[in-house]
């Protein structure tokens, strides 16, 4: 909200420049996010009497003008605008007076004719952005006749004066009357303190930090002799959703421009000036942020206001000329034949102010707040009312704040105020009473305010404060004794506690119920013996019979409690935290000493250490293979779901942002490949990235969430360079680099199972799995280019993707320990035929079974096929490393070793060893 | 007719030659002699093209290839050996490395183990939780109160769920959900901090993103106060931007906590003297904090009477942003190969 330094100044007289006011503020919760500075900064501008104005000979436009400026020596000044006349009193800028915009005023000669001054308009002025002619202040009584269809002009700084007595000093600055000079504070205001939407309420926070007096503004209200209530009657049909509604009548009043001050501080604060009534509703409102609204009364039907909920479908159409349809939630201001306003909301276009308007009913009323907040989210309304009633205004404020509307449309609009309120207050308002213990407060912000000073702050704030000082504990007790000490106090008689054996009568059914003792752990002497306090409270134990109970049992310190009842105005005090708050925000959160956490570290705890270690791992894996990580937005078009081929259904939002944004990813294949997209078309040609991130399928009736690590490969196998060759990447490449990663992971015995899968390309797929093939950990391989293609990539991109959570479980084996080699290897090459279809694994594997547990190495040189190598066959190559841990090995056993290895090789496949 | 052992004679050469070289002049003579141009090689496959008879192809190519595999070999032996000393001299050492692929972590992540390890170092456990949250968890349990616009259709994202009452999940608007689970599941004291990905329906602009990053932190315990949250809040602001930042708290309202306090820190662009981006104020606003409210830890079975806890939040987006000098929120997820590898 925007408040106006100066106004607020009129409620406390503090001493703060606009900056430290701000500064203040802010540190008591009221955030000043900007200050403008407003108004006239030149003084050179003043308030002049148009003498004589003639036309200037041979021009169409200018006139040339004598102007009183209380110098006593008549100004010339050639003027161009077609309104001036003479008798006017207008600003006129002097010479040497610097306008908006830095425009500076000198004597000139136009014509022929000297001109020693300006009569300025508004935007020339800066005041607002009318420039058609020049600013009237007062018009001549000779030269002023209406003009059809314009609003009689009655000049309302004339009402204070006599007959033919100009309100404005002739020479005066023009300062003391329009654009004066004022800060603009941009406020913002926490959805829980709607008490602070006017500059009231502002000022009340800043007396309660100042301790400055709060001064309210000073009125006095004529009434006329005849009594309102004969000329209207309030009937509320709704007490619920309309607890109060108040009314006055201000008759034969004129319906003019408000009073330029007026109107220069609504404009500061973001209103439009429309009329001196509406304008004095918008003003009362931003003074004491109470709503209301004013109704031409004839357009009220048989002098009567009946508030009740609308009709379902009944029509209704708001002075913004909007027609809407209503609801039964809706609350409905109307008379016996037709609604008038949406209560709280917005008024109605057929009871609105007219410029003929003469008789004005005022109201201000209390809306309860979720009606409103209900029939302004399903009308799609929002008002200044509306922002207030749903928030919750101050029920008791009513007749103060229609006062002042009534004062102030009688001041400025004339008429006459009709004898007293038309109060319907059915359900009254009632603060509850709510309970603060002083050592509660000292004890949450770790400070050390006194008693008297919690009570002080909280009456400044309005609220009503009885202290009593309760009872006294000690602190060395410990659960178990405490709870024996009561026990055995309970059996026995004791002098002058009247209330003992209802007590004891009570006590296991009640008292012991709500005391809960922890076996061994320390006593905490406050949190416990308020517990206990509260329930002997509770079991009817009058309070003085209760601090002798525990007297008896050696507690000393004591308990200072305040009984608060918070002001009316305050609907978010309902609690003792509701108050600690408010002692904090007085006291300053600044002067809350920042202190180490208090506790010892806490025990680590490894279950929940271990995944965010291996996920640093998988990442920092990556990145050493030349993995660059990306994030990317989880939320993904609809699209990617037909484009990549999953198998599950993707979770939809309810309520998206755009198409692009409306479905959570699946996977994180599209996520990489929009990245891709988007580094080639930046000209990048190598891209090798990364991703860990959640994925979200439909799981059942509900969302499945789990973590995926997914990689893209697209490009060459290393960077171009002068010094040699780059190529383009393989599919033994990403192999590689899937093992290596693999390795650095620790994941323990990876099974790499080719397979078609969907997404990637056939015959260019490998399932990783682990545990006997029984878990299926990730995937890799040549990404499906008609997958490709639906994103607009049309080159080779190598992907890879892992279950993060499988990942979790099976990866960072430990590793364990094996003695370096005492003793030298034995080599052997061995190169078989094998049938071309033969897996180069179950070669392996066969070998390995046959070598024994001397077979240290097994390792793969050449692969050949063609000359020399019958057709439907392949060559395989191998390095054999055998050594024992025990001893050297002799030529004759590991001989003896290979040769099973070749008929084992033989007998289960086929092969054929090649010399 | 063509001598079947010429090769066998040129490879007999070849090992002569090779003994009596000395120097790496002599490994380019050598070189020019058998691979060069003009070499023997050369004049070999030529030789090799005007053969007919395939037969006699197939001896002379299998002979061709094993010499010049020998002979490349042998040669590219020398030269590596007495290119050794020649490397002092010759090679232009001004000549630029040869590239590798360099990967690296993205800003986000680097910000995040950043908060991570210093609020492990004061003795905080790193929890974890779902991003699809049930309203209980992301709005009751956090004492939000039902007209609160958090639960709005235009502030929050809502999951369409055929199986599920409509509106009752989300995409968690903050991290907090996973204090009340934890809560639920430990007894105190509790000394958490959860990292993690939200949501919240803003239109993407340079400040905004609908997904983003959020470090919440909560201590339950006996005794905590008000000024252990300032104290912890100040070190980690220390950390991360520097020993000279000062926090000011200021009252808010956030429905979790009361008291609840917004922290501002000192700008970290002019110190505290007051600039244009702090608004001359020397602030800048960074999250929300406050004393945990007893209604939710009520919520949770923890007494507030015996316990008080206190959290905080942060955004990663937004300490990356100060700490990088990133002037616009989406960079970080469009994940421009330029960006990412300046960090
Ligand atoms: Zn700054």
């Amino acid at each position: 909200m925007k408040a106006s330094y100066n106004w607020l100044k009129e409620f406390v007289d503090f001493d703060h420049l606009p900056e430290k006011l701000a500064e203040l503020m802010t540190n008591i919760g009221l955030n000043v996010e900007g200050i403008d500075e407003v108004g006239l900064t030149c003084r050179d501008v003043v308030v002049g009497k148009v003498l004589t104005c003639k036309p200037v000979p041979k021009t169409d436009h200018l006139s040339y003008c004598e102007v009183d400026v209380g110098t006593g020596e008549p100004l010339g000044i050639v003027c161009g605008a077609p309104n001036v006349a003479e008798g006017q009193i207008v600003p006129v800028a002097l010479v040497g007076a610097e306008l908006a915009g830095g425009f500076k005023i000198e004597k000139r000669k136009l014509r022929g004719v000297v001109s020693t001054g300006m009569i300025c308009s508004e935007k020339e002025l800066g005041i607002s952005e009318e420039a058609a002619g020049i600013m009237v202040l007062e018009y001549s009584p000779l030269d002023f006749t209406p003009i059809e269809g314009t609003p009689p002009l009655v000049h309302p700084y004339n009402s204070r004066g006599g007959e033919g007595e100009s309100f404005f000093k002739i020479g005066a600055p023009l300062t003391d009357y329009v654009g004066k000079q004022d800060w603009i504070f941009d406020v913002e205001v926490t959805i829980n303190r709607p008490d602070c939407l006017s500059h009231l309420g502002m000022a009340r926070e800043i007396s309660a930090a100042t301790g400055l007096e709060l001064k309210m503004p000073s009125f006095e209200l004529q009434e006329d002799s005849e009594p309102a209530e004969v000329k209207i009657t309030i009937e509320i049909e709704a007490p619920d959703k309309c607890p109060r509604y108040s009314v006055r009548i201000v008759e034969g009043v004129k319906v003019a421009p408000s009073p330029l001050w007026m109107q220069d501080r609504l404009r500061n604060l973001g209103v439009r000036p429309i009329s001196n009534i509406v304008d004095v509703t918008n003003y009362v409102l931003l003074e004491l942020g109470h709503p209301l609204h004013a109704f031409d009364y004839h357009f009220i039907a048989e002098q009567k206001i009946i508030v009740r909920t609308a009709e379902d479908g009944e029509k209704f159409i708001t002075l913004d000329d909007d027609e809407h349809k209503l609801q039964k939630s809706d609350l409905l201001i109307a008379d016996s034949e037709k609604g008038i306003a949406l209560a709280g909301v917005m008024g109605g276009l057929n009871s609105e102010i007219m410029d003929d308007t003469e008789d004005v009913l005022l109201e201000c009323a209390y809306f309860e707040p979720v009606g409103i907040r209900i029939t302004s989210r399903d009308r799609g309304i929002s008002s200044e009312s509306s922002y207030r009633f749903e928030r919750g205004v101050d029920p008791e404020m009513t007749l103060y704040a229609v006062d002042r509307a009534a004062y102030l449309v009688h001041e400025y609009a004339g008429g006459r105020v009709l004898k007293g309120v038309v109060d319907n207050y059915p359900k009254q308002w009632q603060s509850k009473p709510v309970k603060l213990r002083t050592e509660r407060v000292n004890k949450l912000l770790a400070t050390n305010i006194h008693s008297r000073d919690i009570a002080v702050f909280l009456e400044r704030l309005g609220c009503k404060v009885k202290t009593c000082e309760t009872f006294k504990t000690e602190h060395s007790l410990w659960r178990e004794d405490f709870e024996k000490l009561i026990k055995g106090l309970l059996e026995m008689d004791m002098d002058g506690i009247t209330s003992l054996p209802m007590l004891q009568v009570r006590w296991n059914e009640k008292v012991k119920s709500g005391v809960d003792f922890i076996k061994g752990d320390p006593f905490d002497s406050f949190g416990d013996i308020w517990k206990l306090f509260n329930k002997l409270q509770e079991s009817g134990m009058p309070e003085s019979d209760i601090s002798k109970v525990l007297e008896k049992i050696g507690c000393n310190v004591s308990f200072q409690i305040h009984e608060v009842t918070p002001p009316s105005w305050r609907h978010d005090l309902d609690r003792e935290i509701d108050l600690v708050e408010e002692i904090a925000r007085l006291h300053g959160y600044d002067r809350v000493i920042p202190a180490a956490s208090s506790g010892v570290p806490l025990l680590f705890d490894e279950a929940k250490e271990r995944p965010r270690r291996l996920v640093s791992r998988f990442k920092q894996a990556l990145v050493e293979l030349g993995f660059r990580e990306i994030i990317s937005p989880s939320l993904v078009p609809q699209t990617d779901a037909e484009r990549y081929p999953y198998q599950e259904k993707p979770v939809k939002l309810l309520n998206p942002l755009s198409e692009d944004l409306s479905h959570l990813r699946i996977g994180l294949g599209p996520s990489l490949l929009r990245a891709a997209v988007r580094n080639l078309s930046a000209g990048q040609q190598n891209i090798r990235i990364f991703e860990w991130g959640k994925s979200f399928r439909m799981d059942g009736g509900t969302v499945g969430e789990g973590w995926r690590l997914a990689g893209l490969l697209t490009g060459n196998i290393r960077p171009e360079s002068w010094i040699d060759n780059t190529r383009e990447l393989g599919f033994f490449d990403l192999k590689g680099l899937i093992e290596l990663f693999l390795n650095k992971i620790s994941l323990d015995k990876p099974l790499f199972n080719p397979y078609d899968i969907a997404g990637l390309s056939d015959g260019c797929g490998i399932f990783v799995d682990m545990e006997d093939r029984e878990l299926r950990t990730g995937q890799f391989g040549l990404l499906d280019p008609a997958v490709c293609e639906t994103f607009g990539v049309d080159i080779p991109v190598w992907f890879f993707e892992f279950d993060g959570d499988i990942l979790l479980k099976v990866a960072g084996a430990v590793p364990q320990y094996r003695p370096l080699p005492r003793y030298p290897s034995a080599r052997r090459d061995l190169a078989f035929q094998v049938d071309a279809e033969l897996h180069a694994e179950r070669l392996e594997e066969i070998l390995r079974k046959h070598g024994g547990k001397q077979l240290e190495t097994l390792e793969l040189f050449d692969l050949f096929s063609g000359k020399g190598i019958p057709a439907g066959k392949k060559s395989l190559a191998y390095h054999l490393t055998f050594r024992s841990t025990e001893r050297t090995l002799s030529d004759t056993e590991v001989d003896r070793w290979v040769k099973q290895m070749i008929d084992g090789a033989a007998a289960e496949v086929g092969a054929v060893l090649r010399s | 007719m063509i001598d079947m052992r010429y090769f066998e004679h040129l490879t007999d050469l070849l090992k002569k030659a090779i003994k009596e070289v000395n120097c790496a002049e002599d490994v380019e003579q050598l070189r020019i002699k058998y691979l060069g141009r003009k070499g023997l090689l050369s004049k070999a496959s030529s030789t090799f093209r005007l053969l007919e008879d395939p037969d006699h192809r197939r001896y002379f190519g299998r002979g061709f290839a094993e010499f010049k595999k020998f002979a490349t070999s042998a040669i590219e032996e020398l030269q590596e050996k007495y290119q050794k000393e020649q490397h002092i001299v010759k090679v232009d050492l001004t000549l630029p490395g040869r590239k590798v692929f360099s990967g690296g972590l993205h800003p986000l992540t680097l910000i995040m183990d950043e908060i991570i390890d210093i609020f492990r170092g004061m003795g905080f456990v790193v929890e974890t939780g779902p991003e699809a949250e049930t309203i209980y968890y992301n709005f009751d349990a956090l004492n939000t109160p039902h007209w609160h616009p958090a639960r709005d259709l235009t502030d929050t994202f809502y999951l369409d769920l055929p199986g599920e009452e409509p509106m009752s999940y989300v995409l968690r608007t903050e991290t907090s959900p996973v204090q009340i689970r934890t809560m639920e599941r430990q007894k105190p004291p509790i000394r958490i901090i959860v990292p993690g990905r939200t949501y919240r329906k803003d239109k993407p602009d340079a400040s905004h993103s609908p997904c983003f990053m959020q470090v919440e932190g909560l201590y339950v315990d006996k005794g905590v106060t008000f000024a252990d949250l300032k104290g912890t809040v100040l070190a980690f602001y220390r950390a991360i931007f520097g020993a000279d930042i000062d926090t000011r708290f200021r009252p808010h309202f956030f429905p979790f906590t009361e008291p609840s306090a917004e922290v501002d820190v000192t700008c970290v662009f002019c110190r505290g003297e007051g600039c244009r981006v702090c608004k001359k104020t020397g602030w800048m606003e960074m999250g929300g904090s406050g004393m945990v409210d007893p209604n939710v830890l009520e919520g949770v079975g923890i007494d507030p009477e015996i316990y008080s806890g206190w959290a905080f939040g942060l955004g990663i987006e937004r300490i990356a942003m100060l700490k990088y000098g990133v002037d616009d929120i989406r960079l970080f997820y469009e994940n421009d190969l330029r960006f990412l590898e300046q960090f």
